[in-house]
């Protein structure tokens, strides 16, 4: 599969999910009654407002002819990219806060947010095969790691509510 | 803190997480013949991960996984650690039980996605926990081979609307 989208819609898309990321917690956390995880959800929003701010950099960075062209167009991960970029018309799931009704308890929020950040993991992974300026794979892995630590934390929030 | 994981431990999980999803394929293939032959295939793989892993700790057994350079707080080896407590993988559950409430190759389909992110999602942070020595590369190539897994369950998805 040869990928249709540029380096800057690529970069487009993080940056989307970065906004949605930033607003699903946010939302998340005004909806929630649980004092912890509040306090969890905003924080993940603030660091979610770094990374899009992070991307917004990378994209402003890469030239005319980078826009144009993407590294790789044909390996497994551009495949990866262009089928998650595809999704996102096809599914019609562009935002974590579409799915919450109102209704969910905090551990519910907790677990949409865990399959949220699983997304944005592997989404980041195919993203950072396709930078090939070694300070910006850099950059991509610290998002990445940084969204593993989410991970972790959310994870812990759903253990402590058994 | 410090609770090490130790070499061993990761690697069994990373091999059980790839012998319950070759078990869960062939289950799913068998009750949905509508996706058997992608479904068998991507088994298949699953079968060479797991191989790739026992080698993997074949040689480093006994040894703990070597400091990450990214992470002097141990924060790959806490993640690994919460991945696997249960949560996210429950190992011990048997796959083919799982496969009981799908009624459709649709949402057998959306499952095996499920697992696939789960399982790139651990292999991500075990990459980080490893040095190039006791084999990053190879749990690169897996992570892209389990990208693909995705590419391959999403075409049969929209092949299937």
């Amino acid at each position: 599969m040869v990928i249709t989208y540029s380096a800057d819609e690529i970069f487009e898309i993080a940056e989307e999910i970065e906004r949605n990321a930033a607003e699903f917690y946010r939302e998340a956390a005004e909806r929630c009654s649980n004092e912890d995880a509040k306090k969890l959800l905003l924080e993940m929003s603030a660091i979610e407002n770094e990374h899009l701010e992070t991307f917004q950099s990378m994209r402003g960075k890469l030239s005319a002819e980078d826009g144009l062209s993407i590294f790789d167009p044909v390996g497994r991960s551009a495949a990866y990219l262009q089928t998650m970029a595809d999704a996102r018309t096809w599914e019609g799931r562009v935002n974590p806060t579409q799915d919450l009704t109102g209704n969910e308890t905090a551990k519910e929020i907790i677990e949409i947010a865990l399959e949220a950040e699983k997304e944005m993991v592997v989404f980041y992974v195919g993203l950072k095969d396709m930078v090939y300026f070694k300070a910006g794979k850099d950059k991509v892995e610290e998002i990445i790691i940084e969204e593993l630590k989410h991970i972790s934390a959310l994870l812990k929030m759903l253990k402590a509510f058994g | 803190m410090s609770m090490p994981f130790n070499a061993d431990e990761v690697f069994e999980m990373a091999e059980q997480i790839e012998r319950n999803g070759s078990k869960f394929y062939r289950a799913a293939a068998e009750k949905f013949p509508a996706v058997r032959d992608i479904l068998l295939g991507l088994a298949s793989m699953e079968d060479e991960h797991e191989q790739t892993f026992a080698n993997m700790r074949a040689e480093l057994s006994g040894t703990e996984l070597e400091e990450p350079i990214f992470d002097p707080d141990e924060q790959a080896q806490m993640y690994l650690r919460t991945m696997a407590d249960g949560h996210v993988f429950d190992i011990k559950a048997d796959p083919v039980e799982t496969i009981a409430s799908k009624d459709t190759p649709e949402e057998v389909l959306k499952m095996a996605i499920g697992a696939e992110r789960d399982s790139i999602a651990f292999y991500v942070g075990l990459k980080d926990a490893v040095s190039n020595r006791a084999g990053k590369d190879k749990v690169d190539d897996i992570i892209k081979e389990e990208m693909s897994h995705i590419v391959t369950l999403n075409d049969k998805l929209k092949d299937l609307k």
